[in-house]
C-alpha cells in the first residue's frame, strides 16, 4: 500500500529540469543494482551497498567484486570497479543477525576517448563505514577522494565528497532507507579553480518476501525538484541458482524519459555470482548498456 | 596570383585570417579575420585554393567573416584586401592561409575543449531531413539540446554553456549524442565524449 501511494506521488512530483554538469559523476557499482533500475538503497545487503547504500554494509557478508561496464562504445567510454566488503570484528545484533561493525572500500576509474588523441580519466576512491546499533537501524558514512588527468589542459583535477546513510527495518518485511550523497564536496582543478558536485538525496521503501520477490521504489532528488523516480523488482534465487530483476527509471531531466531495465544473477558453489543487466534507454542517450558485475563471497 | 587583378606595391596590408587547428570540417567553413585600417573604397576578397569566392566589406569595422561552402578534400583559404587608391585598383599581399580539410565521410566534429560559443559541426555524409543533438552529463541525465529540422548535408549546433535551465554548465567531462534523420526514414545516431570548459576561449 504505502508502495503504491509512494508510486503514485511521483507524476505529480517530477518536473522538467536539466543537469549542470560537472567532473566526477559517475553511475553506480555493478549489474544488480543496474537491473533494477537502481532502485536498491533499502534492500542493497552486498558489496554494491558500499556505493548505493553504505548502511547496507551491515547485512553484507565480507565479499570482493568487479563490475565493468560501456557507457558509451563510440566514444570508448568505460566503466570499472572494483569493490571490498566486510565486517569488523564478530559482534552481531540478535535477530536480524547484521554485523554491528562493517566496512567497504571501492576503487573506480572512468575513461573516454575524446579523439585528437587525447583520453579523459578519472579515479576515485571511496571509503565507506557502517554501525547497526540495535536490530532496526543503521547508520553510516562514506568519504570519498577523487582525481582527474587528462592530455587537455586545465582539466587535471582532485577533490573529496562526503555521504551520509540510513537504513531502517520498520518490520520484518517493510525497510526505509535514505542516503544523502556528496553533502560536502570540492574539487580543484591544476588552474585553481574550485568547483562541487551537487549533493543529492534518495530515499527508498521496499518490501521483501511477496511470493519470493522483493520491491522497492526510490526517489532520487538532486536540485530544484524530484528527479528521478526508480523501481525496481527482485526474485530470490530460484532453485538457489538463478535470480531475475527488474526496473525502470522516470528521469524528469529535460523532458521526462523512461529506461527499463533488467536483469539477472547465477550463483555458484554458494560463493561466486556472476550479474548481468541491460538498461534499455527509450531517448537512445547512452543506447543499451550492457552491465557485468562478478561476486566472491569469502 | 589573381587572374584580373594586377600585382601592386604594398599600400595596402593584408588581411589576418583566424586559424583553424580541427584538421577538418564540414561542407562549409566560417572565415573570421581582420584588417588594419577602415576604408570606405575597399573590400576583402576571400579565395578558396586560389580561386575567388566570396567577399567581405570592411567599412564599419576592422573585422569581418564570411561563410564559404568547402570542396572536398584539402581547401586553402587565403584573403586579400582591395581598394581604389588614386583610381587605381591596389591588390594588397595576400593573408596567411588557413588549410581546412572536408571529409566527405560521416563525421562528427567537436572542439577539445569546448568552449561557450562552440559548435558541434556533423555531417551526415549524404542528405538528412533533420538533425537532433542532446547534451548529456556522465550519468545520463540531459544538459541541452538542439534541434534543425532543416534538409541538409551538414548541421551545425552552436553552444553558449547554458543548460535548458539557462544555468551554466560546469567545467567537466559530457557526452554529445546526435540524431540524424534521414528523408527514406532511417536514422542513425552518434555518440561522442567532450570536455566542457566555460573559461576556454573560441
Amino acid at each position: 500500500m504505502a508502495a503504491a501511494a509512494l508510486c503514485m506521488l511521483v507524476p505529480a512530483l517530477a518536473r522538467a529540469d536539466s543537469s549542470e554538469g560537472g567532473a566526477f559523476m559517475l553511475p553506480g557499482y555493478g549489474a544488480r543494482a543496474w537491473g533494477m533500475a537502481g532502485a536498491v538503497i533499502a534492500r542493497v545487503d552486498d558489496e554494491s551497498a558500499v556505493d548505493w547504500n553504505p548502511a547496507g554494509l551491515s547485512l553484507a557478508r565480507r565479499a570482493a567484486g568487479l563490475a565493468y561496464v560501456e557507457l558509451v562504445p563510440e566514444s570508448f567510454v568505460t566503466q570499472a570497479q572494483a569493490v571490498f566488503v566486510t565486517p569488523i570484528g564478530s559482534a552481531h545484533v540478535p535477530d536480524s543477525g547484521a554485523s554491528r561493525h562493517a566496512a567497504g572500500a571501492m576503487l573506480s576509474t572512468l575513461s573516454a576517448d575524446l579523439g585528437n588523441g587525447d583520453t579523459y580519466r578519472e579515479n576515485h576512491l571511496r571509503l565507506a563505514y557502517a554501525w547497526c546499533p540495535q536490530p532496526l537501524v543503521s547508520f553510516a558514512f562514506g568519504g570519498q577522494a577523487f582525481m582527474s588527468r587528462s592530455g587537455v589542459a586545465d582539466f587535471d583535477a582532485w577533490g573529496t565528497s562526503v555521504d551520509m546513510a540510513a537504513r531502517l527495518a520498520v518490520t520484518r518485511k517493510w525497510s526505509a532507507a535514505v542516503v544523502a550523497r556528496n553533502v560536502f564536496s570540492r574539487y580543484s582543478y591544476n588552474d585553481d579553480r574550485d568547483q562541487h558536485k551537487d549533493a543529492s538525496y534518495v530515499v527508498g521503501l521496499a518490501r521483501e518476501g511477496i511470493h519470493g520477490v522483493g520491491l522497492e521504489a526510490d526517489m532520487v532528488y538532486i536540485h530544484e525538484g524530484w528527479h528521478h523516480a526508480l523501481f525496481g523488482v527482485e526474485t530470490d534465487y530460484l532453485f538457489g541458482v538463478l535470480a531475475l530483476r527488474g526496473g525502470a527509471s522516470i528521469l524528469s531531466a529535460g523532458e521526462t524519459r523512461n529506461s527499463f531495465s533488467f536483469g539477472a544473477s547465477a550463483l555458484a558453489a554458494n560463493r561466486l555470482v556472476l550479474h548481468y543487466a541491460a538498461t534499455l534507454d527509450e531517448d537512445e542517450a547512452f543506447g543499451t548498456m550492457h552491465r557485468f558485475s562478478l561476486a566472491v563471497r569469502l | 596570383m589573381i587572374a584580373g587583378l594586377a600585382a601592386a606595391p604594398a599600400l595596402l596590408a593584408p588581411p589576418v585570417l583566424e586559424p583553424f587547428d580541427g584538421g577538418t570540417h564540414t561542407s562549409s567553413y566560417l572565415v573570421e579575420g581582420t584588417v588594419d585600417t577602415l576604408r570606405l573604397d575597399s573590400k576583402v576578397l576571400i579565395l578558396r585554393n586560389d580561386v575567388v569566392i566570396d567577399s567581405a566589406a570592411t567599412v564599419k569595422t576592422k573585422s569581418f567573416s564570411v561563410r564559404i561552402p568547402l570542396l572536398p578534400g584539402k581547401n586553402t583559404i587565403t584573403a586579400v584586401r582591395v581598394a581604389v587608391i588614386d583610381s587605381v585598383l591596389q591588390v594588397s599581399p595576400p593573408s596567411n592561409a588557413v588549410h581546412v580539410n572536408f571529409v566527405e565521410t560521416e563525421t562528427f566534429f567537436i572542439p577539445v575543449p569546448f568552449p561557450p560559443g562552440g559548435s558541434f559541426d556533423l555531417n551526415p555524409g549524404r542528405e538528412a531531413s533533420g538533425a537532433t543533438l542532446r547534451v548529456y552529463d556522465m550519468v545520463g541525465d540531459e544538459v541541452a539540446r538542439f534541434e534543425n529540422r532543416t534538409p541538409r548535408s551538414y548541421y551545425s549546433f552552436i553552444w553558449d554553456g547554458l543548460n535548458g535551465g539557462s544555468e551554466a554548465v560546469r567545467r567537466g567531462p559530457l557526452i554529445a549524442v546526435a540524431v540524424i534523420d534521414y528523408p527514406d526514414g532511417t536514422h542513425d545516431v552518434r555518440r561522442r565524449a567532450f570536455l566542457f570548459d566555460p573559461g576556454a576561449s573560441r
